[in-house]
């Protein structure tokens, strides 16, 4: 019969679940064993003369165990080792308590669990046994003179021996059985995400297919209409060239819009960052869109005007796109009334806030998540107004985000208005910046609205561990893995709080410095306050931190990192540099 | 001269189906902007083709927006406009389209976009007329 079809390898061991099945399996597995009250009573009476062996038999155990490379790893220094001993000490004794209830199968599963979490395979801990049981057959015959009753003790310690192995067989089973479910979940997780995924991409060449082909229709058509003659004069035929330029035009759009959306995908697109003044950005944008606005007679209100712009990070074609794209889309989804821009500093610091605002058709508050998802447009049916790639505001999202900027919709609903508002970082007034290291796009790790840090560690495994880490708690995180990245991550990411490896390497290209003069630079350029992360010798750290005049010092944690302590941590680096209001 | 009723959302193309028909095949082109106008004028009898794009942006049937599909179903569905042959006219072009698209809107006739010849155009028009006669 198979049992453990009623164990529910969901259920932590202790649950109710576990417990029953566990009764189960001690008394069946007891019972094919034939492990009864005699064995029982037979080895509790030979137990204290076995005990002087212990020690050694822990040894012996745990000598073999840490053949295996993970069990070396996590078992190392005499601390552990001697504490490893101790539990082995008590293992043996309990095999010689007489008592095999519950509690004693539970005590066997959760030292087998023990060993499956360390990574020691099943066979390294059956042949371990198999020392251990060569070795207590031994010391039984030494410690029972009359044969007899020696061969009835090892026949009894067999079958706890074999009780014991089957338990640690059985934590190895139930973890199988739960990390193949973990991985089913994971498995069917993926396809979904792959089917909606590729439905998606159907959608979208169907989409992408139809709008290229009504562009086409008219260019192919009217050049058609003209070179089968069928135009009456030159001035109709140069007014038909007119609706294909046109067309063309409008075919241009969309395919480059594609082809933006696959590179940004791709993580092909390459941004020119440099400075950007706004000012004159905006004049030639608003110049674009009043074209349009003028047709139909929408008025376009430029409220930019009142304060002096302070120069922006970023590229300037791309934010030229962004702008004509969002005042575009407002004047296309507005059929009377006006689409107002504007721009502030201040409202997030360190950035320029632009936005642009309609009274048009607005987005139903349902669709307001997902405007700024790539192929997705609010109404795709054959009834919906308004044609275009349905590319335009995903790709915009990614032009700001990979500015480190971010990017939001508000419309209060349907024929009430839409609100786009976007930020782009400010240019700050640093002169010696260090040449950086060009890295296209800030590639933002959980929620981008959740907090922002800002990883700093040379060793890649240890900033994904700290990216994870970070992300699952609900911070946007941006690393980076040397001295140049850092700084222009800070420049443009504008982080709330950097956590900062102490020993940095000195880079070959013109970037140099350590931690402590990243902190520095971060705490002076940006007035970004750090927390320093070491792997030893925290007291250097400190001594080094001392000679340097920061006000107040960054706290310094050890690796490893302790994710409470962390947390907390930077709670309070957070709240301490949040000014009072 | 036969008529030839328009339905289509783009402008440019509808302005191609009207200079391609008058020209090349000599018929009378009407252009409707509603369903409500697109049914009075077939109901009028002085219509005797329809050519129906698919997606109809800004088309509204009873306030609510309707399709080139519901539209021609419409059209069948009435006996005083079921005779009149509708040539469905779309970018819609993936694999079986066509046949979807001839079900569920029970046109006569189905043509993919794009469509530049007025010589095939004309010829697709003057076969659904036979037909109709």
């Amino acid at each position: 019969m198979m049992r453990r079809r009623n164990y529910d390898a969901d259920r932590a061991p202790g649950q109710a679940g576990m417990s029953d099945f566990l009764k189960d399996f001690l008394r069946e597995t007891k019972s094919y064993i034939g492990l009864d009250a005699n064995d029982a009573a037979r080895l509790a009476a030979v137990g204290p003369a076995l005990e002087p062996h212990f020690p050694a038999l822990a040894e012996l155990f745990y000598r073999k165990i840490l053949e295996h490379p993970n069990a070396a790893r996590v078992f190392s220094g005499p601390e552990q080792l001697a504490r490893l001993n101790l539990t082995l000490q008590n293992w043996a004794r309990r095999l010689f308590s007489g008592r095999y209830d519950l509690a004693y199968a539970e005590d066997r599963m959760a030292i087998g669990r023990r060993h499956v979490d360390v990574g020691v395979p099943q066979r390294y801990v059956i042949s371990a046994m198999d020392v251990v049981r060569i070795y207590l057959l031994e010391a039984i015959d030494n410690a029972e003179p009359d044969l007899q009753r020696a061969a009835a003790i090892k026949r009894s310690l067999n079958k706890i021996l074999d009780l014991d192995l089957n338990l640690m067989c059985e934590s190895y089973f139930i973890a199988s059985v739960s990390e193949l479910r973990d991985l089913n979940a994971r498995l069917e997780a993926a396809n979904l995400e792959l089917s909606e995924l590729s439905r998606v991409k159907d959608e979208f060449l169907a989409h992408t297919s139809h709008e290229l082909r009504t562009p086409l229709n008219a260019i192919l058509g009217f050049s058609r209409l003209i070179l089968d003659g069928l135009c009456q004069s030159r001035e109709e035929e140069r007014e038909l060239l007119g609706d294909v330029f046109e067309s063309a035009q409008h075919l241009l759009g969309i395919v480059n819009d594609v082809l933006d959306i696959a590179r940004i995908e791709a993580g092909k697109l390459k941004l020119n960052v440099e400075r950007v003044e706004m000012r004159p950005l905006f004049e030639q944008v608003l110049a674009v869109v009043r074209v349009q606005a003028d047709a139909k007679g929408i008025r376009i209100v430029d409220e930019t005007g009142g304060a002096p712009l302070p120069p922006v990070r970023g590229d300037a074609h791309r934010l030229r796109q962004v702008l004509i794209n969002l005042l575009g889309n407002a004047v296309k989804f507005t059929d009377e009334g006006w689409v107002s821009l504007r721009a502030s500093t201040g409202a997030v610091a360190g950035h320029l806030q632009v936005e642009v605002q309609d009274t048009g058709i607005g987005i139903p508050r349902d669709k307001q998540s997902i405007v700024f998802e790539k192929f997705k447009q609010v109404d795709t049916s054959f009834t919906r107004r308004h044609g275009g790639s349905g590319l335009g505001l995903a790709i915009c999202r990614r032009l700001v985000e990979m500015m480190g900027g971010t990017i939001a919709l508000e419309s209060p609903g349907p024929g009430l208005g839409t609100l786009v508002r976007f930020t782009v970082p400010l240019e700050t007034p640093v002169e010696d910046r260090p040449h950086r290291a060009v890295q296209d796009q800030l590639s933002i790790a959980g929620p981008p609205q959740g907090t922002r840090v800002l990883v700093v560690d040379n060793d890649p495994a240890f900033r994904k561990f700290l990216q994870r880490l970070l992300a699952g708690e609900g911070f946007a995180v941006v690393t980076a893995d040397g001295y140049a990245d850092a700084l222009d991550a800070a420049d443009r990411f504008h982080p709330a709080v950097a956590l900062v490896d102490w020993v940095l390497p000195v880079s070959t290209s013109l970037a140099y410095g350590n931690g402590i003069d990243l902190v520095v630079a971060f705490q002076s350029r940006f007035s970004l306050p750090s927390i320093l992360v070491t792997g030893h010798e925290p007291e250097r750290a400190q001594a080094e931190m001392a000679r340097r005049s920061l006000s107040p010092p960054p706290p310094i944690l050890r690796k490893p990192l302790d994710a409470a302590v962390l947390r907390e941590t930077m709670q309070k680096v957070i709240a301490a540099h949040t000014p009072q209001s | 001269m036969p008529t030839v009723l328009i339905v289509e959302d783009s402008p440019s193309v509808a302005k191609f189906y009207t200079l391609a028909l008058e020209r090349r095949g000599g018929f009378a082109c009407r252009q409707a902007h509603s369903a409500e106008e697109v049914l009075a004028q077939v109901r009028s009898g002085e219509v005797d083709v329809v050519l129906l794009d698919i997606s109809l942006a800004d088309f509204t049937y009873q306030g609510r927006p309707i399709d080139g599909l519901e539209l021609s179903r419409l059209l069948k569905g009435d006996p005083v406009t079921d005779k009149v042959p509708v040539l469905l006219a779309t970018a819609h072009a993936m694999v079986g389209d066509r046949e979807r698209f001839l079900e569920a809107s029970a046109a006569d006739e189905y043509l993919q976009k794009p469509i530049y010849d007025p010589a095939i155009l004309v010829e697709k028009v003057n076969a659904l007329l036979e037909k109709k006669y």
